[in-house]
């Protein structure tokens, strides 16, 4: 280390706020250089100096019944509420949001298997039934009553449509020509059933 | 934190106010001091001081039970000086001090041992004029108050890293202003 280095530190090498390997590197150099030790001397004298001053003044202080009335005063201010925590609140709303994401996913799922169902309809397009099949926008119990009247299905007996209304997902296929008609259930997990 | 400062607290926290004074009765000189010594007013040191009680007493809830209930004075105390030098202007302030008046040495000491530390203040004084205002407050905690390089950044709200580059410059400083004005203090030939 040089004496410009050495002179940067010595600030603090007198008070030991170094870290170990920078102390270690002043304290060789001042070990050499005689100009340096005074000076580190000089701020040591300087440092001392100041802290005469603490020992030798008297700081001003309060009476005791100015400082009794500045005690009164102070305590009869209200104390800071519990401060708002908007954190706190942070668990509720993610359990909130992660309630709307599963119902907002299940929502999405069931609306996805309803138009399947439809769409795995083997009705040709070229026939009334398939025609408005094909026109219907979104699958609804309106449009399926729509359906019903126009293609004459009115009687419960038929079960063209049946699969529409059913609460355990199915799927139906018709033979237009023959009339041939074979109905699939399927369980929770979508197996087929028995 | 002290045991005792942190059951002192929670009563207050718990509504009995009577347990401030206890809290607050050791730091009621050195609080003054310090603030003394940053703004060289005995009459701003007092306000100063008091401002930094009031606030200690409001936002008592926000007292870190972990950490040291001294620092958090001490840093609402130096809080309290910038906004009081803030609103006066800390250059008027310091201009206006007079430590040789200021200053009331204590009654025990005879005149003249009062006359010599008024004096030595008032030199130091005059070296920490010298200094820019967060370099003195540096200075003030970590060589007057001897509080560690950790505590003094804590209560200036400073980097470790600053409160080094500070106190190296405020030392600095003041050692030549006081080499310049007072030689004789430095030995012989130097």
């Amino acid at each position: 280390m040089n004496c410009r280095k050495a002179s940067r530190f010595l600030a603090l090498y007198v008070g030991d706020e170094l870290g170990p390997r920078k102390e270690r590197a002043v304290r060789a150099h001042l070990e050499s250089c005689p100009r340096c030790r005074a000076e580190a001397e000089d701020y040591r004298v300087a440092l001392e100096r100041a802290r005469m001053m603490t020992a030798a003044e008297a700081a001003p202080d309060w009476t005791d019944a100015e400082w009794r009335k500045m005690m009164a005063s102070i305590v009869s201010t209200p104390v800071e509420k519990r401060p708002f925590r908007a954190f706190a609140l942070k668990p509720a709303l993610a359990a909130g949001a992660f309630c709307l994401v599963v119902l907002g996913t299940q929502a999405v799922i069931r609306h996805l298997l309803r138009t399947s169902e439809i769409s795995t309809f083997p009705a040709r397009q070229d026939e009334p039934l398939g025609r408005l099949f094909s026109a219907l926008p979104a699958f609804d119990s309106a449009s399926l009553a729509a359906v019903e009247k126009v293609a004459g299905l009115q009687d419960p007996a038929f079960p063209v449509l049946a699969f529409a209304k059913q609460d355990v997902p199915a799927l139906t296929m018709i033979t237009p020509e023959s009339g041939l008609k074979i109905v699939w259930f399927f369980n929770e997990n979508l197996e087929l059933e028995e | 934190m002290d045991p005792r400062e942190k059951a002192l607290i929670e009563r207050v926290l718990a509504g009995d106010s009577t347990a401030f004074e206890p809290l607050v009765l050791p730091y009621r000189r050195p609080m003054l001091s310090l603030a003394y010594r940053i703004v060289q007013n005995a009459e701003d040191a007092k306000e100063i001081a008091q401002e930094a009680l009031l606030r200690a007493f409001k936002y008592l809830r926000r007292c870190d039970l972990e950490r040291s209930f001294r620092n958090w004075l001490y840093q609402i105390l130096v809080n309290a000086a910038r906004d009081h030098g803030r609103r006066r202007g800390l250059e008027s302030s310091l201009r206006s001090a007079d430590p040789l008046t200021e200053s009331s040495p204590s009654p025990e000491a005879g005149p003249e041992a009062a006359h010599e530390a008024g004096e030595v203040r008032a030199q130091v004084l005059d070296c920490l004029d010298g200094v820019s205002p967060k370099e003195r407050e540096v200075f003030l905690l970590r060589d007057i108050e001897e509080m560690g390089v950790a505590a003094t950044a804590e209560a200036l709200g400073l980097s470790q890293l600053s409160v080094r580059v500070h106190l190296s410059r405020a030392r600095r400083k003041i050692k030549e202003r006081m080499k310049q004005s007072y030689p004789h203090y430095f030995g012989s030939g130097r």
